[in-house]
């Protein structure tokens, strides 16, 4: 539908949407998302457009025309690139992104070391061998150490990598630098 | 000359109107062919990081590691009867632990670090849509199946020397074991044959040169 100045505006905004339930195969909370997602409205193509004949209309007409293409732009702009800057500005100013990475860096090492222990005891049986309570204890213990000692190392990269992350985003990828003033310099 | 008053519009001059035309006819043309992809990609973007595909990357790592410590124990108890080696006692029961859990943390850091990874990537692509949005040049996103291959070959290639180093040990052990010189097994690690002053003989020099500790290091880690 056209709006008064020529242009069709959007009708619908994008939706935040919940990640959906994790598959069972592996831990749930290892399996959400750590930065969020969104839902993109695929629907949202071809409605910002303009009229091309209006450039033929009364005195002004490609007057009026180029300042609604601008209108135009800056309004498809808004409705479906300025969500990302909100976006990265959350991911970036996240004071639990860190501890949901580490969470998830934490929970893979675990998961991997407690399949490797596993695999362990299946090669043990085929080789015939039985551990006494002590072995059997120590081995415990050699694992639980173990993985503790690499999910924590990996916890903490994690997290490293996490303010890293925010401070690359910060440093430049999401400010005002990405306002389309080309598109309009244009003009 | 004029004395003012009139119509003081200026009129668009047919060039003008044309451009204005071209223009209009080209965002029309872009909103209507490349809107959808650039939502397309949006879309692609949002999905990086989605549960099915962490669940890949997790598994393709999972697997790996884990096929990585079957064919390793293997290798081991071929190893260990090559030397001689019960597999029954308790050196090679320790060797086959100390491998596997040698294993699992190679195993673990590269799945934690395939997750974080991807979901680096998902952060590039969020930057990606602003730089398409302002006119900008994009950088390229290592996919999905990158991601999981590098993550299951690494997964794969350090477990799997993990299970190498253990292995030279317990030849090593098995040769040495053999030639009497049990008694230096008992010994901490020595860091070079010089270390060792006149009590090292040839044969054991050579091995404690090159750095190997007999598989008694409990800190040895992939490298």
């Amino acid at each position: 539908m056209l709006g008064l100045n020529g242009i069709n505006f959007p009708q619908t905004q994008q939706p935040v949407q919940a990640a959906p339930a994790a598959a069972p195969a592996f831990n749930a909370g290892l399996l959400s998302s750590i930065i969020g997602q969104q839902n993109v409205d695929m629907g949202y193509t071809g409605m910002t457009r303009v009229d091309p004949g209006q450039a033929f209309r009364g005195d002004q007409g490609a007057s009026t025309l180029l300042g609604q293409l601008s209108r135009a732009q800056w309004t498809d702009w808004k409705a479906r690139f300025a969500p990302y800057v909100d976006r990265l500005t959350d991911i970036a100013t996240d004071d639990d992104l860190a501890t949901r990475s580490s969470t998830q860096a934490y929970t893979a090492a675990n998961q991997i070391n407690n399949n490797a222990q596993r695999s362990l005891q299946m090669n043990q049986a085929s080789y015939g061998l039985q551990l006494s309570p002590d072995e059997q204890a120590a081995q415990n213990r050699k694992f639980a150490l173990s993985g503790a000692a690499t999910a924590v190392q990996s916890a903490n990269d994690a997290r490293a990598g996490a303010v890293d992350l925010q401070q690359s985003i910060l440093a430049g990828n999401a400010g005002l630098s990405q306002i389309p003033d080309k598109v309009l310099n244009q003009m | 000359m004029s004395g003012g008053g009139g119509d003081t519009d200026i009129e668009d001059t047919p060039e003008q109107r044309y451009l204005a035309q071209v223009a209009a006819e080209k965002w029309n043309f872009a909103q209507d062919n490349l809107a959808p992809l650039q939502n397309e990609y949006m879309q692609q973007v949002e999905q990086m990081d989605s549960p099915g595909r962490k669940s890949y990357i997790m598994g393709r790592a999972n697997q790996s590691t884990q096929a990585a410590i079957g064919r390793g124990a293997e290798q081991l108890g071929n190893e260990a009867q090559a030397a001689g080696i019960d597999p029954s006692s308790g050196k090679f029961k320790g060797l086959m632990m100390d491998a596997t859990t040698d294993a699992a943390s190679a195993g673990g850091e590269v799945a934690a670090r395939a997750l974080a990874e991807q979901d680096n990537q998902k952060a590039l692509g969020l930057q990606n849509v602003l730089a398409i949005g302002s006119g900008q040049d994009t950088r390229a996103l290592a996919g999905l199946t990158d991601m999981s291959s590098l993550s299951a070959q690494q997964a794969r290639g350090d477990a799997y020397n993990a299970f190498n180093r253990r292995s030279a040990n317990l030849q090593t052990l098995g040769t040495l074991a053999g030639a009497g010189t049990s008694y230096y097994l008992n010994q901490n690690p020595m860091k070079s044959a010089s270390q060792m002053g006149g009590i090292v003989d040839q044969p054991l020099g050579n091995g404690m040169g090159s750095g190997n500790n007999y598989g008694l290091d409990m800190n040895q880690r992939y490298t």
